[in-house]
């Protein structure tokens, strides 16, 4: 009888994502690409800061064309890094550094750091490349 | 007017806004929501656990249920506070997730698997409260609530990862 | 060996890659984290709301104690097994994170307290039946164990 329990309550955790019907929003962690264009929203808030930003056809990679939500962290962990409510405002011009999602449809990306005017870079957590220090402030 | 266009209405509001903006807001009422678990989920816990005969078969049930419905109650109205301020903080990312839509039918099952125990199972307790039987009907609902009580959780968790 | 070359070594790997890029992993991960803790804590309510007298009073502490302190146990082990391989695929971000050092170092004095002097006095407490006796011993573990767990929420939202 136990066991019975116990396997049902695996199966029935194990069709949350066939219940749910959607992806993930899993992003590919390993792969760094640069969003540059326009914020179309800069919404500054809990749980996540989220970006919008339009990229015009003509840019550098095609990939990246079209509109895009990306996603930050919490408004203190990014006001931490340096983050302010109005980093950006509609119409500014933004080059972004994220994660695209997986799925390689829908255009959402997890946001590692934007590349500000003078060149400086402005990171959405503690998490730094590959080979740099972390955990520096 | 849709239910998702009402969603964005509450969400586009000053207030709304304004709760999601604050740096405090967000981690206190979610904290409090996620630790709450413990004086609701965790107490139903103790009365699925004895009508199932796993445990405190000393004690007769409705002394068990007694017990933890002087806290599970204000345990889940916690739960209950905190989630609607949650919800209405940002009512059209939640409504659209899909997560979420599970999360609310499993409480919804939740609360007639609950309704179906205090209707049908409640009023003859007398007879089975101190005994070695217990109806399977009751056993049956234990059970759902143990399984469909960690889908919830789950539920809850996996929220955050879908955009 | 420093700090940073052990980190290095998980994002070096093959095998912690597969659970860092795996799309259901870390977040079921983390479910079962969140019910070792629901375990737990539920638990530490149970014992320590029975030892202030505010709950629970109807039942000897030693018939709680039998099912509910394995409930503590399975709760903390479930919570720690799990934490670790939420962890690992990751640890450079956690260890910069205030809040996860001040989880860590609040879970080893709620860990040492629990299985050393509370044990101990939950033990002796069940040969008296009196509820409400002990005030100071349920504060101290309801505090801790409740610091530990918003410690954790703390993580994703102070740093």
């Amino acid at each position: 009888m136990k066991i019975k329990l116990l396997a049902l309550s695996i199966l029935l955790l194990l069709a949350i994502p066939v219940l749910a019907h959607h992806s993930f929003a899993m992003f590919e962690l390993t792969k760094d690409v640069t969003y540059e264009g326009t914020v179309v929203e800069y919404r500054w808030e809990n749980p996540h800061t989220h970006i919008i930003l339009k990229v015009d056809s003509g840019a550098a990679d095609p990939s990246t064309v079209g509109t895009w939500d990306i996603e930050g962290g919490a408004t203190s962990i990014m006001g931490r890094q340096g983050w302010t409510r109005s980093t950006f405002k509609p119409g500014d011009h933004a080059k972004l550094v994220a994660h695209p999602m997986k799925d390689g449809v829908t255009k959402g990306a997890s946001l590692f750091y934007a590349i500000m005017p003078d060149g400086k870079r402005l990171y959405h957590d503690i998490a730094r490349p590959k080979g740099e220090a972390s955990g520096s402030n | 007017m849709s239910i998702v266009e009402l969603c964005q209405a509450i969400q586009q509001t000053a207030w709304a806004t304004r709760f999601r903006q604050a740096d405090l807001f967000f981690p206190l009422v979610e904290g409090t929501h996620i630790l709450s678990l413990s004086l609701s989920v965790g107490l139903i816990l103790m009365l699925d656990v004895r009508i199932l005969r796993l445990g405190f078969q000393s004690e007769p049930v409705s002394r068990i249920m007694r017990q933890v419905m002087r806290w599970a109650l204000p345990g889940f109205a916690i739960m209950f506070v905190t989630g609607v301020l949650l919800f209405l903080a940002q009512a059209e990312s939640v409504y659209t997730n899909s997560y979420f839509r599970v999360k609310m039918l499993m409480l919804l099952l939740l609360g007639i698997n609950a309704a179906v125990f205090q209707f049908k199972y409640f009023p003859s307790m007398v007879v089975w409260d101190s005994g070695e039987a217990v109806p399977a009907g009751a056993q049956v609902i234990a059970v759902v609530s143990l399984i469909f009580w960690m889908v919830v959780i789950a539920c809850g968790r996996l929220m955050a990862y879908e955009l | 060996m420093s700090l940073q070359r052990l980190w290095q070594m998980s994002y070096d790997s093959k095998t912690i890659d597969i659970l860092r890029n795996s799309k259901h992993a870390i977040p079921i991960i983390q479910s079962f984290h969140l019910f070792g803790i629901t375990l737990l804590l539920g638990a530490m309510v149970i014992l320590n709301f029975r030892m202030l007298g505010i709950g629970f009073g109807e039942t000897r502490l030693e018939v709680l104690a039998k099912p509910v302190w394995k409930w503590a146990t399975s709760g903390l082990l479930l919570a720690m097994a799990s934490g670790f391989f939420v962890f690992v695929p990751d640890p450079a971000r956690y260890a910069a994170n205030k809040s996860f050092l001040v989880k860590m170092t609040v879970l080893l004095v709620a860990i040492l307290f629990q299985y050393t002097f509370y044990r101990r006095v939950v033990r002796t407490e069940s040969a008296n039946v009196r509820p409400g006796r002990h005030v100071v011993v349920p504060l101290v573990s309801l505090t801790l164990w409740f610091t530990v767990a918003w410690a954790g929420r703390s993580i994703a939202f102070l740093g």
